[in-house]
């Protein structure tokens, strides 16, 4: 399983990502560490496009959103999650569409994204950053001993790394 | 001590359910709530002190009323959190004597564990019909 998600998440990925979907007015910054580019090319017909709907609908809203004073979401983490939802499409979609579709994308009251993928005993949750990083809360209860590990701030190949585990592990 | 505040720790039985509500964000593809839903509000620190109501002392409907009518509500079972290790205490106000508060909470994992036991009881109104 780690090999196999292992093949889809590392390699050449040096080629350019036509430019956001998502309307990205803050100021231009970078994610803490490199991130995997897409090719460019038309959006397939699947939950991609829903997703980003959704991601336009969560730039949209203001402060307080959730009526307990959240901040409204970043420009940068809005970019970093549209780039991170074409990039599992994209790489694990055809494969495994359903489980590649993720469970839930919403905002977080820190300005952040957080995407979550998998359900019992497999399950992720990315968050993107205000300040562009990406953390992650994995949750694997497959043996006897559960494994949760909480990662604050990780590299774009490690949480790639852990949804393709989760992704192969529930499609199985 | 009030004779509302009477109601100690022990007097919530395993069996009492209690109510939490739920923005219409933190709702799952698979109809389960994210642990997003524990956290601190205006943060994404797990709450150490969560609100929710008891709900032999209150209503779903009196307990959705009390906030934005975009919400939805979660319900847990007293014994399922004791088991996990948090405690369910008495914290009634002047506005809401059914309030109680689940104390313990401190990683994301704690979070998930209870966003895991929660029950939908009212899917929010945008999403009723999903």
């Amino acid at each position: 399983m780690l090999a196999f998600a292992n093949s889809y998440t590392s390699g050449a990925l040096n080629t350019q990502f036509s430019g956001s979907v998502v309307a990205t007015a803050g100021p231009k910054t970078h994610a803490a560490t490199p991130k995997p580019t897409l090719t460019s090319g038309t959006l397939p017909e699947s939950w991609i496009q829903r997703a980003l709907d959704q991601l336009d609908d969560i730039a949209k809203l203001g402060p307080d959103w959730d009526s307990y004073g959240a901040d409204p979401p970043s420009s940068l983490a809005i970019t970093i999650a549209s780039e991170l939802l074409l990039i599992v499409n994209q790489k694990f979609g055809k494969l495994a569409y359903e489980e590649s579709q993720p469970q839930i994308v919403a905002p977080r009251p820190d300005g952040g994204i957080q995407i979550e993928w998998g359900t019992r005993p497999v399950e992720i949750a990315v968050h993107a950053n205000p300040s562009g990083s990406l953390g992650y809360l994995y949750i694997n209860r497959q043996g006897d001993i559960s494994e949760y590990k909480e990662v604050s701030s990780a590299s774009w190949s490690e949480v790639l790394q852990l949804i393709a585990k989760v992704v192969f592990t529930v499609s199985r | 001590m009030n004779k509302e505040q009477e109601i100690d720790v022990d007097q919530i039985s395993d069996d009492d359910l209690l109510y939490r509500r739920f923005h219409p964000i933190s709702l799952r593809r698979d109809g389960s709530i994210t642990y997003a839903a524990y956290m601190r509000p205006k943060t994404t620190i797990p709450d150490p002190e969560i609100s929710v109501n008891l709900a032999i002392k209150t209503t779903p409907e009196e307990t959705l009323a009390a906030a934005s009518p975009i919400f939805g509500l979660g319900m847990l079972k007293v014994g399922d959190i004791r088991r996990m290790g948090f405690t369910v205490r008495y914290s009634p106000s002047r506005g809401n004597k059914a309030h109680c508060i689940i104390e313990g909470a401190k990683t994301e994992k704690d979070c998930h564990l209870l966003a895991e036991i929660t029950q939908v009881h009212t899917f929010p109104p945008s999403r009723s019909n999903t």
